[in-house]
């Protein structure tokens, strides 16, 4: 997992994203990023609410179009969901409601046309993996917030893609779960060895969990720096007390406190909103 | 709920008909209301063995039951058709959501003599009318259950590889199921007042002709056999249509 080879397992080249408003204004969310995810990494994308690391998230996994530019997946050109290589875990709770939770993370094993027995095998060990087994037959509503996500990254893993794509799994937990799950997520990929590009507004989450970081521009979105986190893995829970920690944190909020400052002030001049950096003068 | 919760409530219903039924009792004894008006309970009891074996009885009750039967098909077919229609195209619902929503508000008794100008005053006509009532809930349910479900399902079901096919099977309809079974169940309590009103409005034949025609020849015991049947009726097709929306509700 330390390891990691410099073969690109995806990659993003001079993406664009622009839409325009209901108003008739065009916002470009995201402009011209170029971006290589390696094999094996944890990637994480960092940067202002509205800098476009969620809507560049739902272009390489092939979820939204972009307006220009290119995503290549092993070299080959994406078009729409990979399933088969690309899993994703969202923001919202999207497990299906009406499911157990042992046939949430069957679903996709359903859509693929796997026979009964092997989906429901796959499906468990994919539940043990995620410490969730004993809640086979329960419904989502019964579970909590964080349990649901970890169902989710069961749900993912159970088709079994090599890169997986996590848009703030845990942004909608409390400090201490996220925390906790965060933990978690670092054991369950040390077994799966899979490639991570995940999205976080988590300063810590970033620093602990990722490979590299990669910090984003308010918008229009760019990458503005990507950051290495030198620290081999498994990393204990001495890491996260550790002075390293502190100074790639402190790094990455000096990196981040101008931009935030510079959308926030965007937002408070609707005017200026797409124009880079305009709000400097509010 | 608690078993001691539920039967305490029980009781309580129990004794709310137990009451109803003593003041009944109380107020035709003493003769304060009259015969004609409210017979004894007892006296509506004796009109059940001579209806029973009257055979007009049972071809009465055969006929609204199968208008009754055909309305509510009509309804369920109809409304489920227009409606996946209508709430699978935005713009077709955005149209047609305020149109359906005003439709329920609107006394379509006021059609009826119209239904019966089109269907004539046999069967048809009630089903027909019974249907239209119907109608209403079940697409307007139907429509607003298919257009919003939540986008945030669909993004899961297309990122995990679902089909067309399972976005429908699998996604789609799930999602929409409660909403539509409640415009069902609501679409089925307006085809039986549908189709009973309609007999009772205009025709030669079912419990509301039965009831009508006893009225109107001053025979209120019968009536109020009649109505009690009517209302027998009622409650086996409420229960039935409940029962398919519990059991749906498990799988």
């Amino acid at each position: 997992m330390a390891e990691t080879t410099t073969a690109a397992a995806m990659a993003a080249t001079n993406v664009t994203m622009s839409y325009r408003t209901r108003r008739g204004d065009t916002v470009v969310a995201l402009d011209d990023v170029s971006l290589d995810v390696r094999r094996g990494e944890f990637l994480s994308l960092i940067g202002p609410s509205g800098c476009g690391k969620s809507t560049l998230l739902y272009i390489l996994g092939g979820l939204r179009k972009q307006t220009s530019g290119e995503v290549t997946l092993e070299g080959e050109r994406v078009t729409g969901p990979t399933p088969r290589k690309v899993g994703f875990v969202f923001q919202d709770y999207t497990l299906f409601p009406w499911r157990t939770i042992i046939s949430n993370v069957e679903v996709g094993l359903e859509f693929r046309g796997t026979g009964k027995r092997e989906r429901r095998e796959r499906a468990e060990r994919n539940l043990d993996l995620v410490g969730l087994g004993a809640f086979a037959n329960a419904y989502p509503s019964e579970l909590s917030g964080g349990m649901q996500q970890r169902v989710a990254i069961a749900r993912a893993l159970s088709l079994d893609p090599d890169i997986l794509l996590m848009d703030e799994p845990f942004g909608a937990l409390d400090e201490q779960t996220r925390t906790v799950l965060g933990e978690e997520l670092a054991r369950i990929l040390e077994k799966t060895g899979k490639t991570i590009v995940f999205v976080t507004h988590s300063l810590s989450e970033a620093a602990y969990l990722s490979d590299r970081v990669v910090v984003m521009s308010a918008r229009p979105g760019r990458i503005k720096e990507i950051l290495p986190v030198d620290e081999p893995r498994p990393r204990g829970d001495g890491f996260s007390t550790s002075a390293a920690f502190n100074d790639l944190r402190n790094g990455l909020f000096d990196l981040l406190h101008e931009e935030v400052r510079a959308a926030t002030l965007a937002e408070m001049n609707p005017g200026q909103a797409s124009g880079k950096g305009g709000g400097r003068r509010g | 709920m608690a078993r001691r919760e539920r039967l305490t409530v029980v009781a309580i219903q129990l004794g709310l008909a137990a009451v109803v039924l003593a003041v009944w009792i109380y107020q035709t004894r003493i003769g304060r209301v009259s015969p004609i008006l409210l017979p004894q309970p007892e006296r509506v009891l004796e009109e059940f063995p001579d209806l029973l074996r009257d055979p007009d009885f049972w071809s009465s009750l055969k006929v609204t039951v199968l208008e009754l039967a055909g309305a509510f098909g009509v309804a369920t077919a109809a409304g489920l058709l227009v409606g996946a229609v209508v709430g699978a195209w935005a713009p077709a619902a955005r149209v047609a959501t305020p149109l359906l929503a005003w439709a329920q508000t609107v006394p379509i008794i006021l059609f009826y003599p119209i239904c019966i100008l089109i269907f004539g005053i046999g069967p048809m006509s009630k089903l027909a009318f019974g249907g239209f009532y119907g109608f209403f809930p079940i697409a307007a349910n139907t429509v607003l259950a298919i257009s919003t479900v939540p986008p945030r399902y669909l993004t899961a079901a297309a990122a995990l590889g679902a089909s067309r096919r399972h976005v429908i099977t699998r996604v789609l309809i799930p999602a929409a199921r409660p909403l539509i079974l409640a415009g069902v169940r609501l679409g089925a309590a307006l085809c039986l007042i549908g189709v009973l009103a309609g007999e009772l409005l205009g025709s030669t034949e079912g419990l509301g002709y039965k009831i009508a025609s006893a009225s109107g020849g001053f025979k209120t015991p019968e009536l109020y056999a009649y109505i009690t049947v009517a209302l027998v009726l009622v409650a086996i097709f409420n229960l039935a249509i409940t029962r398919t929306e519990d059991r749906n509700a498990q799988v």
